[in-house]
């Protein structure tokens, strides 16, 4: 090997297309692009199939392919030469390319989602540089390997993120770590809500909105794609794909009035979204960008899935946790109670979609919507504040799914919208599974009629 | 021959590559700069430079069979061709002049897809070119998507 395959990682980001030539049993040439190589290891690649079945028919019959990948840094050539090994329908290598593929091609706009049929795995024979334009360029030195230092500092902040208890401890201990100690600039974590298909932000760092409850439809974007897949997507140039940022942005505005922007960069150069993956089923993502090209590497994506996974496992073992407590309840503080603050404000719920206004303000919908109002309803017609998770989780006009309920981050989303909106009703957290309404003024509920 | 479409399409600024047999026999790549169909529209003549893509076009003769695909980066529309080459020469002034105008509607192009001039550079070559002439025998649509690899004809569109 001229060159091993470590030194040209970014040939390997899907940013420049590569090309592939073949032969086919009589010697006839077929040269085609490609829109993805993926790197296995120092002597393997997997090439995509989608449907450039002549070069497929070629190799099986040849066994030979010619490959150049570009650099999509500096845009240096490198030539491969390609021994086919075996065409893979599942696994992890045909899983991740999948993902990725889905998130480029969403990102080039290329029509039709291009479904992986298979990837295909080839021995890498040689790899050589390819003269550079007008005279021969020096070939770039590799760049030194970090030896999995990312990865130590993502194991450390795992293990801080697992020692917490407190659910919104964690989430705000994995977003502080994830920029004081792996130095990703804009962070968000989002929670998926499988039944409504959409993932909501929990919270956020480097934006200038939190963007608290904001959301991205399953599917759409780096963010809806690596929920969909429970794949990590990384994006290294979106140079030539505005239209991909705009895809997420415009995702969630099929409402206006209820909608609350994605905190977000406006012109992305990389992002990565790991999905928070526990027992096999996505709960959420954790996603970083950048305004720079090729911001995040492969061991970035391993340490991002690392900390997510654990991130989801965290929270799981929180939710279950809160489910089973029946610590007795905390006195209300002295005070609290009796200090309503004088004048009122009105709350609008409309059932078709659980929306809850606050004087004509959006706040959030859903299941947090239904569960303010709720809330709000036993305040306004008993007077009680305190409430426990359990009663919450049985009341049945609440109609929570039962099995994976995830009331615990439900409700850090309202109680972290509630606080963002400075509203005048908050929710506090006296002790594990209990909550309390904290109400400055007085609610004046109002059930929009329905149609 | 070479339908009016296809004619002006392979003359445009779209990026152009060859796959060829190498003289080891194997497949080989190779990037080309510019083309030109000829006036009876039977045949392209395709730049490219052996000393950038050794491989691709040391193999390359008269006679020599070889594959030419030409993609439109703004939306990806791909054809691909195949065929002989019946003659290769060094290009001559006007050859010259085709390919340098070609590379610099290319990199305008690429330019304001938000390819930066250093990668640019990288891929069109402008010095030490040869022409080779494809007698194109078969036409493929080669646009990503399920109608990728559809043949197009014996005779081109």
């Amino acid at each position: 090997m001229t060159v091993p395959l470590s030194a040209i990682r970014d040939c390997f980001e899907g940013v420049i297309p590569s090309i592939v030539a073949t032969l086919d049993a009589a010697g006839t040439p077929n040269v085609s692009y490609l829109s993805q190589v993926y790197l296995v290891d120092e002597t393997h690649v997997a090439l995509s199939n989608q449907f450039f079945s002549k070069t497929v028919a070629n190799v099986k019959a040849t066994g030979r392919a010619a490959l150049v990948v570009v650099d999509g840094r500096t845009g240096q050539q490198y030539a491969l030469d390609l021994a086919y090994e075996r065409s893979l329908g599942e696994g992890e290598t045909f899983e991740r390319m999948a993902a990725q593929l889905k998130a480029i091609s969403s990102q080039h706009a290329m029509g039709e989602v291009m479904a992986l049929r298979s990837a295909d795995l080839y021995r890498v024979i040689d790899c050589r540089p390819a003269p550079g334009g007008a005279a021969v360029t020096a070939v770039r030195p590799p760049e030194p390997v970090n030896d999995g230092e990312r990865l130590a500092l993502a194991a450390r902040l795992a293990a801080t993120v697992a020692a917490q208890s407190d659910a919104d401890a964690m989430i705000d201990r994995t977003l502080d770590g994830l920029t004081r100690d792996l130095g990703f600039a804009n962070v968000m974590v989002l929670s998926l809500d499988e039944g409504a298909a959409r993932l909501t932000t929990l919270a956020s760092r480097g934006y200038a909105v939190g963007g608290v409850g904001s959301e991205v439809a399953l599917g759409d974007g780096s963010i809806g794609i690596a929920a969909a897949t429970l794949q990590p997507v990384r994006l290294s140039d979106m140079s030539r794909g505005r239209r991909f940022a705009e895809a997420v942005r415009n995702s969630a505005e099929i409402d206006a009035a209820r909608h609350i922007p994605l905190p977000g960069l406006v012109e992305p150069q990389s992002q990565l979204a790991a999905p928070m993956v526990s027992r096999g089923r996505a709960t959420g993502v954790l996603f970083a960008e950048s305004p720079e090209r090729f911001s995040f590497t492969g061991e970035d994506e391993d340490a991002l899935t690392l900390i997510g996974a654990q991130l989801a496992a965290s929270l799981r073992l929180a939710e279950l946790e809160a489910r089973e407590s029946a610590a007795p309840l905390a006195p209300p503080l002295a005070g609290a109670a009796g200090g309503v603050a004088a004048g009122s404000f009105r709350v609008k719920s409309f059932s078709f979609d659980d929306s809850v206004f606050i004087d004509d303000a959006y706040l959030i919908k859903g299941v947090p919507g239904r569960l303010l109002f709720h809330l709000l309803q036993v305040f306004v017609e008993t007077g009680r504040r305190d409430f426990t998770n359990r009663e919450i989780r049985l009341e049945p006009s609440l109609r929570l799914p039962d099995l994976k309920d995830n009331l615990e981050t439900r409700l850090i989303l309202l109680r972290r919208r509630l606080d963002e909106k400075a509203a005048p009703v908050r929710l506090t957290r006296p002790g594990r599974g209990q909550i309390r309404l904290d109400v400055q003024g007085t609610p004046r509920l109002e059930i929009a009629p329905a149609g | 021959m070479i339908g009016q479409d296809l004619a002006a399409f392979i003359e445009g600024p779209v990026m152009m590559v060859l796959g060829t047999r190498s003289l080891a026999g194997l497949p080989a790549v190779g990037r080309a700069i510019g083309a030109r169909v000829t006036p009876e529209r039977d045949a392209i003549d395709i730049f490219a430079s052996p000393s950038q893509w050794a491989d691709a076009l040391g193999g390359v003769a008269a006679g020599s069979q070889i594959a030419f695909t030409a993609c439109r980066p703004s939306d990806y529309k791909t054809f691909q061709l195949k065929g002989e080459v019946v003659d290769v020469a060094p290009v001559d002034p006007a050859d010259q002049v085709v390919a340098e105008r070609y590379a610099d509607d290319m990199t305008r192009v690429l330019l304001d897809l938000g390819v930066q001039q250093r990668q640019i550079d990288q891929w069109l070559t402008r010095v030490g070119l040869v022409r080779l002439r494809l007698s194109p025998s078969s036409t493929f649509a080669q646009t990503p998507g399920p109608g990728a690899g559809a043949q197009l004809g014996k005779v081109a569109p």
